[in-house]
């Protein structure tokens, strides 16, 4: 097999990729407007981290599975003093 | 006596409006079965009570909604049944069931009264205060899912929850700062042998017995003191079974765990009753509803009380009834039959993992709840169904 078909076929899967990826970031967004308070909903760019396409076999995949179920996508509203967003959560007192 | 007659009555009211009172001694009942615990098992209860009353030992079920834990703890604690040691059996006012579906209530021993079984949102093992590991001489049978709503006031601005958010929400109140959810006497939280303070603790990292917030007896007290004040911070928890029926007062929210992108309602939108983010897994609030009683001695897998076994056959839906379809009942009672999941958990605090069920009835759970919708065919044999199989009249895929 020749390098050209190689990167041929390389950019089809991520052509590929990409579009399930903007489908599933489509989805994401049905929750505009549908009367549960979408005050607190990100509407703004498509999700850039996709989900997950195959069998998923952990936790992980099965929460982040691709489907069309409505979602929120917004960030976290916790403030910075209390924590930085990326360290483990802090105890409860 | 009077505190826990008006909690009974108020629980009473959210699973019946027309709970009928009468000065009633529980041990006067035919055959009584003793039950505590959640009270999300209120409505499957109702169901199922008039079947055993049917049955030819005319058994009544009386039942105390104390709580997951505190129900447990009632039961395991019972190891001596000429007398009811520190923090075993069962006291002051339960509710019995009668041959028509009513509620009443009736007043336990005052020497207490022995519980058969204990229903529980949790695994046994679970609850705080038996210390962790399954305790000695239980059996434990986990039943139908129970799934877990984060709830609000229907006027609530917010449609969403990270569980990061609900972590400094319970864990901190007020001191947490994530608006709107910043009044300590809005956070509405239960107690550590709540079944669903104890699921959620362990989703939101903080130890059911640290939750801040204002403190409520039960289910309907939470809907109470949810209602009652400024509904913008205003925020709890409750069974979706309990929930679901008051989505004109309340609003669930979508939930988004630690390590996922986006947040779920328990249903494929928040307008709908499909649990299909429960039974997919992109919705890990929730629990099985479990059947805990003590163990034969012989046969330790088994129940020790045969009322307690024919009790524990009608819940997980394992008896035959005549004219009674039991995964119909479990669905009614706002809870997902086993056979409609497709992820399951080995413990409460395991992952969840793919689950197949052996004969699965996604489909019909579909058109069985309001709104029904489901993308399935439906069939009358194998013949539509390609590789799969016709199963309560849907093509499900094996």
């Amino acid at each position: 097999m020749s390098k050209d078909r190689l990167r041929a076929g390389a950019l089809a899967l991520v052509a590929l990729w990409l579009g399930l990826s903007c489908a599933q970031s489509d989805t994401g967004n049905m929750t505009q407007g549908d009367g549960t308070g979408a005050a607190d909903m990100d509407m703004g760019p498509p999700e850039e981290e996709g989900c997950f396409m195959g069998t998923p076999q952990s936790e992980r995949e099965l929460l982040n599975r691709c489907t069309d179920a409505e979602r929120v996508n917004r960030p976290h509203r916790v403030p910075e003093r209390v924590w930085d967003g990326r360290g483990p959560l802090p105890p409860a007192p | 006596m009077r505190s826990s007659l008006l909690l009974l009555g108020a629980l009473l009211s959210l699973g019946t409006p027309h709970a009928a009172w009468a000065a009633q001694r529980c041990q006067d009942l035919p055959s009584p079965i003793y039950v505590a615990g959640a009270a999300s098992a209120m409505p499957l209860l109702k169901a199922l009570a008039p079947l055993l009353l049917k049955d030819a030992d005319q058994a009544t079920v009386i039942y105390q909604p104390r709580g997951s834990c505190a129900g447990v703890e009632a039961l395991v604690r019972d190891t001596d049944p000429n007398t009811c040691q520190q923090g075993a059996c069962l006291f002051g006012a339960a509710v019995f069931y009668t041959l028509d579906g009513g509620e009443k209530a009736c007043d336990l021993p005052a020497t207490g009264a022995h519980p058969h079984v204990a229903l529980s949102e949790v695994f046994a093992e679970s609850c705080p205060a038996l210390g962790g590991g399954a305790p000695r001489g239980i059996v434990d049978l986990p039943g139908p899912v129970s799934p877990l709503a984060l709830v609000a006031p229907r006027q609530s601005t917010e449609a969403s929850i990270h569980a990061q958010e609900a972590h400094f929400v319970f864990g901190f109140g007020m001191d947490g700062g994530v608006l709107p959810w910043t009044v300590t006497d809005s956070i509405v939280v239960r107690d550590e042998r709540s079944g669903g303070q104890v699921l959620l603790s362990q989703h939101i990292q903080v130890p059911p017995g640290r939750f801040k917030g204002t403190q409520a007896a039960d289910p309907a007290d939470v809907m109470a003191r949810l209602l009652a004040g400024d509904p913008r911070p205003a925020i709890g928890f409750l069974p979706t079974a309990l929930a679901d029926a008051r989505r004109g007062d309340l609003k669930i929210l979508a939930f988004q765990a630690l390590g996922q992108r986006g947040a779920f309602w328990p249903d494929r939108a928040a307008s709908a009753f499909d649990k299909r983010n429960v039974r997919d897994g992109h919705y890990p609030l929730w629990g099985y509803l479990h059947v805990i009683g003590r163990a034969d001695p012989v046969m330790p897998d088994r129940l020790r009380s045969v009322l307690a076994a024919r009790l524990a056959d009608l819940v997980l839906g394992k008896a035959t009834v005549p004219n009674v379809d039991l995964l119909e009942t479990q669905v009614r009672a706002g809870l997902v039959p086993a056979c409609a999941m497709r992820v399951s958990r080995a413990r409460d605090t395991a992952p969840l993992q793919p689950y197949t069920p052996p004969a699965p009835c996604g489909c019909w759970f579909e058109k069985s709840v309001p709104q029904a919708q489901t993308r399935c065919t439906a069939c009358t044999d194998d013949k539509a169904c390609g590789a799969g199989r016709c199963r309560r009249g849907y093509c499900e895929d094996l």
